[in-house]
């Protein structure tokens, strides 16, 4: 079960991520019209403009893009190597779709970003670490269009990643490029230290690089983010918007009442559960001060008739089934936890279960190889600092939809946002 | 006469328990502790701070009788990207 009818995409000005027609793929003639793949560009070099933008990262942290390309750079000059890039577009949030939808309909923006990437941290060998087929075909076909056109310096490889949550997190991706299989590596070393073939390695997001590669063309653009907006009854959105944008013009693309604060799931699955003031600034500090982040920018709202504590034992459900199943503690965890979630449909369980919640709630970061068990504990946490009278109304009268959604296999299935079927259409492509 | 032991080291280092290798045997707990919690499985966590010289030599036992070789040492070099200094201007970072 998906959200209802076909995705819609806003576009932010003439000059944005989205901006062109919807759903339809940029063709190289296409990009280079409204000027991409510049020739002799001289202007300052993209670690200063990404700098200067204040462009980050679209994992958990936000990490400044500046930093990792100058720590990339730095550690494969001290080693004598050249570095590689990975241009990461495996997309596991179920409900986000930015990153396929830019390798679909966007490919060479993102392979302009990637190729200054290169070009930035002395690469002269990428990988597109493509999401599904159709990304696949079409980041494949950029490839092939741009080296007609003698634009791409080294080598450039599409490899498609798994169809699994954990995917596109930094060292699976590096593992996944190496031998096949995604799944995350202990700390560190982290890949800016060894990568792919123990060389210092820029993983970055696809979105991230194809925000880079239009800063580069106008430094001066308006910093924006990727959101998909989803909700249980209306169409989703991919939108995008200024960083530091109000909840507000979000809010309102789902006709929903502005001048009150709305329940949502935020980054995904990652990012926490909070009730989202209309004015509150959609930026990195203001959401980490109510113990949230945007991270991948997906947005789902909770509906007046839908109990977040329900939601909340969706998704930890979803990462009891959709972990890596590799460290003992995160299996362990994440099965305890959406056992007691589901739980508390029943009068009396949330006063029960409230020592070990709160217990997993305050573990320190770090517990697993990957951060999976810290997008578990963020939730937790979010759930028990924002929901607290849902959770007394539970324990005082139980709540039939968490009842009924105990007994549902697959619960966290309803959680998705897919993209219409990707239609190739031959000639544009090749 | 017997050879002097080199001073422990006074570098400041992290431990770190590989959540993938941890079997949950909490030999790392019992030997130290105040570095070492597990949870209610008894997988073994360290804290996120630097070993106390104290403790270093526990420490140094902890990591030779941990039955899967779970541990390790973490040198401030290898944690994060290091801050290139004033390289481009102001930091606007938090």
């Amino acid at each position: 079960m998906t959200p209802r009818g076909r995705l819609s995409v806003h576009p932010l000005g003439c000059d944005g991520l989205l901006a062109g027609e919807p759903f339809v793929r940029q063709r190289l003639a296409d990009y280079r019209a409204v000027g991409g793949y510049p020739s002799g560009h001289d202007g300052p070099p993209l670690v200063e403009v990404v700098h200067r933008a204040g462009l980050r990262g679209r994992g958990g942290a936000a990490f400044p893009l500046w930093r990792k390309l100058h720590a990339v750079r730095e550690a494969a000059d001290a080693a004598g190597v050249a570095p590689v890039v990975v241009a990461n577009g495996a997309e596991g949030e179920p409900l986000s779709v930015k990153d396929r939808y830019l390798q679909r309909y966007r490919p060479h923006l993102v392979l302009e970003g990637t190729l200054l990437a290169m070009a930035a941290v002395g690469s002269e060998q990428a990988f597109v670490y493509v999401a599904d087929a159709g990304a696949l075909e079409s980041m494949r076909a950029a490839v092939a269009e741009a080296a007609k056109d003698d634009l791409v310096r080294g080598e450039v490889r599409c490899v498609r990643a798994q169809d699994t949550y954990v995917a596109g997190e930094e060292t699976a991706a590096v593992q996944a490029i190496e031998r096949g299989v995604a799944r995350p590596t202990d700390k560190p070393p982290r890949p800016f230290q060894s990568g792919i073939g123990g060389v210092p390695t820029l993983v970055s997001n696809v979105e991230t690089l194809a925000a880079a590669a239009r800063h580069r063309r106008r430094p001066d653009a308006e910093v924006t983010f990727l959101c998909t907006l989803s909700s249980r009854s209306t169409a989703p959105a991919l939108v995008e918007l200024p960083v530091g944008a109000p909840a507000k013009e979000v809010l309102a693309l789902a006709s929903r009442e502005v001048d009150e604060a709305a329940d949502v799931l935020l980054g995904g699955f990652f990012g926490g559960m909070i009730p989202l003031e209309p004015d509150l600034e959609l930026e990195q500090e203001t959401l980490a001060a109510l113990g949230a982040s945007l991270g991948c920018g997906a947005v789902r709202l909770i509906e007046a008739g839908e109990c977040p504590v329900q939601l909340a034992a969706d998704v930890a459900a979803y990462f009891r089934d959709n972990n890596a199943r590799q460290c003992g503690t995160c299996i362990k965890t994440t099965g305890g936890v959406a056992a007691e979630l589901a739980r508390l449909g029943e009068p009396g369980a949330f006063l029960r279960a409230r020592p070990r919640l709160t217990r997993w709630a305050e573990t320190p970061p770090g517990a697993g190889a990957c951060a999976l068990p810290d997008g578990l504990r963020v939730l937790l946490r979010s759930l028990l600092r924002h929901y607290g009278d849902e959770l007394n109304a539970h324990e005082a009268a139980g709540c039939g939809a968490c009842q009924s959604a105990a007994e549902t296999p697959r619960r966290w299935a309803h959680l998705r946002v897919d993209l219409p079927a990707f239609e190739s259409a031959g000639g544009d492509v090749r | 006469m017997t050879t002097p032991q080199p001073p422990p080291s006074v570098r400041p280092v992290r431990a770190r328990v590989n959540p993938i290798l941890c079997q949950g045997y909490g030999i790392c707990a019992e030997i130290l502790p105040e570095l070492f919690h597990r949870d209610e499985w008894g997988y073994a966590q360290a804290h996120a701070r630097n070993v106390d010289p104290d403790e270093r030599q526990a420490l140094d036992r902890a990591v030779a009788e941990c039955p899967v070789k779970a541990i390790r040492l973490i040198e401030p070099s290898e944690e994060s990207p290091p801050r290139p200094e004033g390289a481009w201007g102001p930091d606007t970072e938090r």
